[in-house]
């Protein structure tokens, strides 16, 4: 899709406003626009385009000292009404050069500036809390790991270091709760520092990084082909939605169009996924508190989902299933039929179990008006995916960028008004139902063909863009190629980045009792988020 | 002959409020486990389980005092204490002259005291906060506990809690005071608190910042551990015997009457295991309450105790 | 029956009336507090059933059947559709806290125990007893009324006050001429339905059923 003539007016006009005269808006794609690299090109540009209803997508930093450039920023900046994406970039002469926070104007670019700002040495001023996010204290000062001359055998050294400073909530009878990073549970590390005045979360401070397990870093000098099952194992239960966003990505970067039917089945295990996800976190967040009907029947039907998405994929969690220019296995026509069989029947016994989980009274006194998050906290955190929309913020890349199938098959977002944990509940009961309705009509109007296109070579260094509407929200993926045709450099933003602070907003004021409730109503990914 | 029967008597007792509540705890988990749609573990697990518990080593943290390593058996002694004076199979109990309700409400406020001393002794930050809720709560559940035994010892017109089973077991069903349907209320209330069950408390949770009880064992191991799950058996066991004999007093085994002894048993058993059914039911259609709602329901039950004292005191039995 | 196993039957009943009536106070749901006044339906109902196998009074028995279908499947089935209809949030809004109501509903029936003793002494009947507790669930009605604010939960104190007297109506006479029991059901209906149709145009037209808002000026 095109951009729109007024819009690119607009956005020329913003821009020479923030840059000076010389700065031009040229097309880059479809529904892509970019801004070349200029100095302040992301510290004064980025808040002017969030101010005209920009939102933060991901920042993708590259050393280029290698091509006889320095450090280049770039920010991928999101008009969701106008279903556009613009790319607009700062350089750096190198490491140790100072970049200017915008964290204060744009709050949702808090965690990944000081992502950027410690994998590429650079130094951040101006942030509000500049402490280590993802390379603890411990790690040697010197150690930028996604420095280019920095190899990726070499292990992070282990520094003694002085414990983490946590921001300090004083008062009377103010109380410090330190939570993880080990926690009883079987779920992923994390540390969850909590100032509580008898029972109520005055502050909450989250502190992620325990699984950095260098996935970009990975990515570099791979052949495009194995990065897809490294992006599958970014966040495992997103593992389809995030191998869609990297093949998408290196599909723009090769100028690779997909065959419509594998465009039907990608969407097809694409809701799948979010059927299987959205139902057991329903199940989970019956189970947190204490519903065993819930919990239990919820966990069955995620079971059906699993199974079917094995019938589909031959994996549970649909790994192996996407490959670069399509899928790898086509949909046989008795799966088909079988699927066609089986799903008014899950329907059916889907929406008995909501309707009484739903609206058991219990359930809805635990559920009503805990955790809300403000429409206003969504837009200035950046917050994406279900959690937004519970809110009553449309945002959906499933429609907003009116992307293949979903622009042919009459998708509307779900949105839910109140923002607490009963609508993000909601949210994703009446996803689930969507869904359903969805893998429907795309059954319904699956086309013939080839399932897969063949790959040409990929431009070196320019940016292929991946944008997928996952179970948990929007994911971003850029790529880029280097002249042998392997991986240059691949960014992931996975929607955990964002929305943790969102959960961290949701929980103020909230009792702690409440605390793994409100969590469960997000469930968001550390592994996605930490890389 | 006499005395070989009273020690007899004695012993089936002591097997039964010793054990039995272990088997309670597994139909509770039986009748969860089925209405989920699971088979469940066998009845007996919580046997097997503290089997293995006392077989293990045990871990005591740095930070901990002789406090943390006496309150297993202080609250476990103190939960077997009461045992012995609350009635089961029959309204003989070898404890029976001392178990006045207002000790048996007493040793079990130590053998919480104990176990909140415990929690804060570990210094961590989820103990504590255990120890605070707990005292919460029973601060709320005590009064109604009170005052609701006190008026079924003014119905029986004894403050001993065997003499109270016994009156109500001779006479007929009719004779049963029109307050009883009050405390009847009050008393299972403050039990599930008590107990830490749904929807007060969740049992199986393994969420730190949302437990209750558990979070003061947290620190617990190995047979720490064990004295301080059984203690809260034995406190779910004799819960549930209290219910059982004071409001459905049927087939109760009569002292030094061997004949009887069957059907006290069958009748124990039975009651109990219904009354645990219940509990079962009851913690799978029932999601937990918010913490602060725990009030409104600890004071539902304060008031039925109310609203029968001041019927005993304006009108009488 | 013997008149022993009687009396008590209607106190134990009388009893729960009481309590359920309490409960309501307790409760901060709305859908749980119209199943308690359905739950008081059925007592009731039962109460009548069991003076008029004391008593042989046939016409107790009609009383009996029409109670358990007005109060205990009617009214509150008619509330359930209203709180659908209109999309009622779950809690009941009230001025007092929980624990504060409760204090008072006890406090209100204390009042009850001494208000009534006087009575219940001169009253012929052996249920005498029941005053007491039929005169507070009465009061506890009224005081809902009170410290309710929306009109649905209004509607719940204005039931609760009327199971009280009809209880206190049934136990002091033991049935009155069946007209007059068909009058005040009559009257109960219309009530009942004065207060959802109300509360339907309410929600239809202001989008809130909040008595209290029903004083501002529109314009």
């Amino acid at each position: 899709m095109p951009i729109p003539q007024p819009f690119l007016d607009e956005l020329q006009a913003v821009v020479i406003r923030a840059l000076g005269a010389g700065a031009t808006v040229s097309p880059s794609g479809p529904g892509r626009a970019r801004v070349g690299p200029a100095a302040g090109g992301y510290s004064v540009l980025v808040p002017e385009l969030v101010a005209i209803g920009g939102r933060l997508g991901a920042l993708v930093a590259t050393d280029r000292r290698g091509l006889g450039e320095g450090l280049l920023l770039e920010a991928l900046i999101l008009f969701d009404t106008a279903g556009a994406l613009v790319e607009v970039s700062e350089p750096f002469p190198g490491p140790g050069a100072t970049l200017r926070s915008i964290t204060a104007r744009v709050p949702a670019a808090h965690w990944q500036e000081r992502e950027v700002a410690e994998m590429f040495g650079l130094e951040l001023v101006l942030h509000p809390d500049a402490g280590r996010r993802l390379l603890h204290e411990h790690t040697p000062p010197g150690d930028h790991p996604l420095l280019r001359d920095r190899d990726a055998a070499q292990r992070l050294e282990f520094a003694a270091a002085s414990p983490p400073a946590f921001r300090q909530v004083r008062g009377e009878g103010v109380h410090e709760i330190p939570v993880g990073p080990i926690h009883a549970g079987i779920i992923e590390p994390g540390h969850f520092r909590f100032f509580v005045l008898g029972e109520r979360i005055l502050h909450l401070d989250i502190r992620l990084g325990y699984q950095h397990k260098g996935t970009e870093k990975l990515f570099e000098g791979k052949p495009l082909g194995l990065g897809v099952h490294l992006a599958e194992r970014i966040s495992g239960d997103t593992t389809f939605g995030h191998a869609l966003a990297y093949c998408q990505a290196v599909e723009s970067l090769c100028k690779v169009s997909i065959p419509a039917r594998a465009v039907w089945l990608r969407a097809l295990a694409l809701e799948l996924e979010r059927l299987a996800n959205h139902v057991g976190d329903l199940g989970a967040l019956c189970g947190d508190i204490g519903y065993a009907f819930g919990a239990s029947h919820f966990s069955r039907l995620r079971g059906e989902f699993l199974n079917k998405s094995e019938l589909v994929s031959g994996n549970r969690y649909l790994r192996g299933l996407c490959c670069l220019g399509g899928v790898r296995f086509d949909l046989e026509d008795a799966m088909a039929r079988e699927l066609e069989r089986w799903l008014p029947r899950v329907r059916v016994d889907f929406e008995e179990v909501a309707d009484i989980a739903l609206e058991a009274d219990s359930v809805a006194a635990r559920f009503e008006g805990v955790g809300t998050l403000s429409p206003r906290a969504v837009r200035d955190l950046g917050i994406v995916g279900p959690a937004a929309r519970a809110s009553g913020v449309a945002l959906d890349v499933r429609a907003d960028f009116k992307c293949e199938p979903y622009r042919d098959l009459g998708f509307s977002p779900v949105l839910e008004p109140s923002g607490d944990v009963m609508s993000r509940a909601r949210v994703r009961f009446r996803e689930a139902q969507a869904s359903l309705e969805m893998m429907v009509r795309l059954l319904a109007s699956m086309p013939r063909g080839a399932t897969r296109a063949p790959l040409s070579t990929p431009a070196p260094f320019a940016m292929g863009i991946g944008h997928v509407e996952g179970w948990r929200g929007e994911i971003l993926t850029c790529a880029m190629a280097g002249p042998d045709g392997q991986l240059w450099r691949v960014r992931t933003r996975d929607p955990s980045v964002q929305n943790w602070l969102g959960l961290a907003q949701a929980v103020e004021m909230n009792l702690v009792s409440d605390f793994p409730l409100c969590n469960k109503s997000f469930n968001l990914s550390y592994s996605g988020s930490d890389l | 002959m006499t005395f070989a029967l009273d020690i007899g008597f004695a012993a089936i007792h002591l097997a039964l409020v010793l054990f039995w509540p272990l088997v309670l705890v597994g139909i509770v988990r039986r009748v969860k486990a089925r209405l989920a749609c699971r088979r469940g573990l066998p009845l007996l697990q919580e046997l097997t389980d503290l089997l293995k518990l006392f077989r293990k080593g045990e871990v005591i943290p740095d930070t901990a005092t002789w406090v943390f390593r006496l309150a297993p058996w202080g609250t476990w002694a103190a939960s077997a204490l009461v045992a012995l004076m609350v009635p089961t199979f029959s309204w003989s109990v070898p404890l029976g002259a001392q178990a006045d309700f207002i000790l048996v409400i007493y040793l079990l406020g130590s053998s919480r005291f104990l176990r909140n001393l415990a929690a804060l002794d570990t210094a961590t930050a989820f103990a504590g906060l255990a120890a605070s809720r707990e005292s919460f709560v029973a601060a709320l559940s005590e009064p109604a506990m009170v005052l609701s035994l006190w008026c079924a010892g003014w119905v029986a017109g004894t403050s001993r809690i065997p003499e109270m089973v016994w009156r109500f077991s001779e006479k007929a069903a009719a004779e049963l005071s029109p307050v009883h349907p009050l405390i009847l209320v009050a008393l299972v209330i403050v039990a599930i608190a008590e107990n830490a069950r749904v929807p007060f408390d969740d049992p199986t949770t393994h969420l730190e910042l949302t437990m209750i009880h558990e979070a003061a064992l947290l620190e617990y191991s190995g047979p720490g551990l064990a004295l301080m799950q059984w203690g809260a058996g034995l406190h779910l066991g004799l819960s549930l015997a209290l219910i059982a004999n004071l409001f459905f007093p049927i087939g109760l085994a009569a002292p030094a009457e061997l004949g009887t002894v069957p059907l006290g048993l069958f009748s124990f058993m039975a009651r109990t295991s219904v009354l645990a059914a219940l509990l079962g039911v009851l913690e799978s259609t029932m999601a937990r309450l918010r913490f602060f709602r725990i009030t409104d329901w600890l004071a539902l039950s304060g008031a039925a105790a109310v609203l029968a004292v001041i019927r005993l005191v304006t009108v009488g039995r | 029956m013997d008149t022993h196993t009687f009396s008590r039957l209607v106190e134990l009943t009388s009893y729960s009336v009481l309590l359920v009536a309490v409960a309501v106070v307790a409760q901060r749901n709305l859908a749980t507090s119209i199943r308690l006044l359905r739950l008081e339906g059925f007592l009731l109902a039962m109460v009548s059933a069991v003076i008029g196998l004391y008593t042989g009074e046939s016409h107790l028995f009609w009383v009996a059947a029409i109670t358990f279908v007005i109060k205990g499947l009617a009214i509150p089935s008619f509330f359930f559709h209203v709180m659908h209809r209109i999309g009622l949030p779950h809690d009941a809004e009230r001025s007092l806290t929980v624990p504060l109501g409760l204090m008072l509903a006890s406090g209100l029936t204390l009042v009850a125990y001494h208000v009534g003793r006087p009575l219940a002494l001169a009253s012929p009947w052996i249920t005498r007893d029941v005053l007491a507790s039929s005169l507070g669930t009465a009061f506890i009605g009224l005081s809902l009324m009170i410290v309710c604010r929306k009109a649905l939960t209004q509607m719940l104190g204005f039931l609760l006050m009327e199971d009280g007297i009809f209880l206190f109506g049934i136990t002091e006479t033991y049935g009155m001429p069946l007209l007059v029991e068909l009058g005040i059901f009559f009257d109960l209906i219309v009530a009942a339905g004065v207060t959802g149709i109300l509360l339907l145009r309410m929600g239809g037209d202001f989008g809130h059923v909040d008595v209290d808002r029903l004083s501002d000026l529109r314009g």
